[in-house]
């Protein structure tokens, strides 16, 4: 195969426990060659995944803003088709890649191994490490990415929804006002939600 | 009226042949100011130059199941040569409602738009709808699949809270209380650890070599109230190998500790330590990247907004230490003579320069029975250390596999501890991260002191929400979401619960240094600390994950950029939510921790010490 001149493919990426500092959001975008055979029983897998509704595994880590799959037999346009079809990944996620990557493997190994076990190169989901190499490997280098919330975790976007909620019950659409009545109940309500770091580091 | 549902938007456009690199660097215009941020209903978006597809190889060493499977899906034949046929421009985002309707939107990026795709074949311009809505449309790929663990929302709604929830919160915390309500005291557990105290009993524990590791990973010398760290820099190879030679005899290893001996001896060596004592450029390239990095050069994270900035000799460059000889005994009577023995040879060896000597001392607690010691803020230390499986006596604490601490053993993850390292230098050899802390005593208890009003118990109710902890190492019932001792391991209590947790412990082998400055004492601007000893198997996973992951921020215990109180820089607005009845926000005004210099040492095994000598 030919050299890549985006290749991100090294030994090794610094910083897998690393948290990035640069926003919360960190990109992830892996490409992985399969055998064509595979296309209709991983598509049917993840039509599967999507009629059971997100993992709760998953769900309860709340560190993933969102991660799509999409295997691609045939690239938009392409006349000559290649001679493997891709499994396209791309996710948004809070926090030090190499916990990512090994949440996925501790939490949903066998699942990990039904999406990416058809690609080349995959070397199993557990230990965590080969497999953690193996997406770092593959792990296309980004040229531009936006965020619309880039200081604001998972964490922080649902805690923002509640307080919302809990602030429209209590106040309506009114300025927030420290001397209103109801205000000392509010923030006793809702204080595991209000935390208030304002430093800059 | 939309509603809050987002989805998966990829679009592959074919680049003009030789034009890849151009498209490259017009997206590198826009890192400042992007494109998408004047557009509505975008959550996230990215743009990739793709030209070929990455190279696949087979797994060179990999489990049983793994090549079944690879039996199973490619009949155990490696991949062929294929690549993408053309270069694309990838652009891939998630968005609020439906894909034509964001392609639509996609035109108000006007001149932007055609800057990005105007290398793109087929590429229509931006004045047109149509075309424009058709070009995107026709090169789109769906998803089969997604995962959501954002909750529900558009953009604006999701922005619009954000906003909200900051303005209140700085509300909530600076607006002075209408009334003063008295706090109730805190509550706390006695039990000093309160979880099971072993996990599966009959999981096969992995031997240990102990003549061949060093006895600091296994026993904390909890006797031994006296230490000596020297910090030596290599002059000359051969002749700090022929001192290696003499030295290694008197370096203390695990299968003596258990007749309590009155003195120690360990040697730990840095990545530059190791290069500067003749270890090959390959087998120097297999180490890890903290460690062949070292620790000034990953300072800037592990110690936001400060660096290396507060560092001082001997540590106030890259790689200004290869050798730390960490001594210690019962007592500084039977301390001081070894050590200047141990000058004196190092004087004679003509290899090795001192370039720095660093003194530390236990304290006992003044108010105690002698038998606990403290750290400079007043808590008792070295409570609830993990366990090494099949060493020790059966105490209370989590059980973590040998690999957790040395090399060559079986780790937390099934997996081996430095499987990738050459064996004649890592076997039963561990990690030492080292840092020396300086602690800010006066500045701690001003500032619990200023946080006291309301609070039953005062300054020292605070203190213990702060920590997580009494002084006398009670826990508190329930522990405090952001107190120190539950962000430096969360146990159960985060998603994943201790099965993820777990992989990140370390043995604490610390020991403080200056003077004891009692309660109610004035600022005697003496320097004291903390110095920070952990040994570990995996640097990265275990100490710089906790470190920037659960103590340089909040966000995985739900606290948003939220800081531990001894980790962070202080400053205005740092401030820390502590519930209850009301909540209080305790400010943080300046740093209570300085981090002075550290490095990661490699203990290695008594025989790869011996090897490293020479014969």
């Amino acid at each position: 195969m030919i050299e890549t001149t985006s290749s991100p493919g090294g030994e090794s990426r610094d910083g897998s426990y690393l948290s990035s500092l640069a926003g919360r959001g960190t990109p992830l975008t892996v490409l992985t060659p399969m055998p064509r055979r595979w296309v209709p029983l991983l598509r049917g897998f993840l039509f599967l995944r999507h009629l059971m509704g997100a993992p709760q595994e998953l769900k309860r880590m709340s560190f993933i803003h969102f991660a799509h799959w999409s295997v691609i037999p045939r690239f938009p346009g392409q006349q000559r088709r290649s001679r493997y079809a891709y499994l396209l990944f791309r996710s948004d996620f809070n926090g030090a890649w190499g916990k990512y990557i090994d949440a996925f493997s501790l939490e949903i190994p066998a699942r990990m191994a039904l999406i990416w076990g058809w690609s080349y190169g995959f070397p199993g989901a557990l230990p965590p490490e080969p497999f953690r190499s193996y997406i770092r490997a593959n792990d296309l280098e980004v040229d531009h990415y936006y965020s619309a919330y880039p200081d604001a975790g998972v964490t922080e976007v649902t805690a923002a929804l509640r307080v919302r909620e809990a602030y429209q019950r209590h106040f309506g659409s009114g300025e927030p006002d420290p001397s209103h009545p109801a205000w000392q109940r509010f923030v006793d309500e809702m204080q595991g939600d209000l935390y208030s770091w304002e430093a800059q580091s | 009226m939309s509603r809050a549902r987002t989805e998966s938007v990829t679009v592959f456009a074919r680049i003009a042949d030789g034009r890849a690199a151009a498209v490259r660097e017009r997206l590198r215009a826009y890192r400042e100011q992007s494109p998408f941020a004047g557009m509505t209903g975008v959550h996230f978006a990215r743009l990739v130059v793709l030209e070929h597809a990455v190279p696949q190889r087979r797994p060179a060493d990999w489990t049983l199941k793994a090549r079944l499977l690879d039996l199973l899906a490619h009949g155990g034949r490696p991949p062929q040569p294929d690549d993408l046929p053309h270069p694309y421009l990838m652009l891939t985002a998630t968005v609020d409602g439906d894909p034509a309707d964001f392609f639509r939107r996609l035109q108000q990026l006007g001149p932007d738009a055609d800057a990005i795709w105007g290398e793109c074949t087929g590429y229509p311009g931006h004045h047109r709808q149509a075309p424009f809505v058709a070009f995107f449309r026709e090169r789109s790929v769906r998803a089969d699949y997604t995962f959501a663990g954002n909750p529900e929302g558009t953009v604006a709604q999701i922005t619009e809270a954000l906003r909200l929830r900051r303005e209140v919160a700085a509300l909530a915390a600076t607006a002075p209380e209408a009334e003063k309500t008295l706090r109730g005291r805190l509550r706390t557990v006695v039990d000093l650890d309160e979880e099971e105290a072993a996990r599966a009993p009959g999981e096969p524990v992995a031997e240990l070599d102990l003549p061949d590791i060093q006895g600091l990973v296994l026993r904390g010398f909890g006797d031994h109230c006296s230490a000596a760290h020297v910090f030596l820099r290599i002059t000359s190879g051969p002749a700090a190998r022929r001192w290696l030679r003499t030295v290694v005899p008197q370096v203390s290893s695990a299968a003596e500790v258990g007749d309590r001996p009155g003195r120690a001896l360990h040697l730990g060596i840095s990545h530059a330590g190791l290069a500067r004592l003749g270890v090959s450029a390959a087998d120097l390239a297999a180490f890890p990247d903290e460690f062949r990095e070292g620790m000034h050069a990953r300072e800037d994270v592990l110690s936001p907004g400060r660096g290396t900035k507060p560092w001082q000799e001997p540590f106030d460059a890259p790689g200004a230490v290869d050798i730390v000889l960490l001594l210690s005994a019962t007592g500084d009577d039977e301390l001081s003579p070894w050590l200047d023995r141990l000058l004196a040879d190092l004087a004679g060896s003509e290899g090795l320069q001192v370039v720095g000597r660093q003194r530390g001392s236990r304290m006992s607690d003044p108010g105690g029975d002698g038998r606990t010691f403290v750290e400079h803020f007043g808590f008792a230390d070295g409570i609830s250390q993990p366990r090494v499986a099949g060493y020790g006596r059966s105490i209370p604490g989590e059980v973590l596999p040998p690999g957790e601490f040395v090399l060559g053993m079986p780790d937390v993850d099934g997996d081996v501890a430095g499987r990738h390292l050459p064996p004649g230098l890592a076997r039963n050899g561990s990690y030492l991260v080292y840092r020396k802390l300086e602690q800010d005593v006066p500045a701690f208890r001003a500032m619990t002191a200023a946080a006291s009003a309301g609070f039953a118990g005062g300054a020292d109710d605070v203190a213990a929400g702060l920590v997580g902890r009494r002084r006398d190492g009670e826990l508190l019932a329930p522990c405090p979401v952001g107190a120190h001792v539950r962000r430096a391991n969360p146990r159960g209590t985060l998603p994943g619960g201790s099965k993820l947790t777990r992989r990140h412990l370390m043995l604490r082998r610390g020991i403080p240094y200056g003077p004891y400055l009692p309660p109610g004492a004035d600022d005697d601007g003496a320097e004291r600390g903390l110095l920070f000893l952990a040994v570990v198997g995996d640097p990265g996973r275990q100490f710089e994950f906790v470190q920037t992951e659960w103590l340089s921020d909040g966000n995985v215990f739900g606290r948003g950029r939220e800081e531990d109180v001894f980790a962070t820089a202080g400053g205005a607005g740092a401030r820390i939510l502590l519930e209850g009845e009301p909540p209080a926000y305790v400010e943080v005004p300046r740093p209570l921790v300085t981090c002075r210099g550290g490095e990661y040492f490699l203990l290695p095994g008594l025989t790869a010490l011996r090897a490293l000598g020479g014969g």
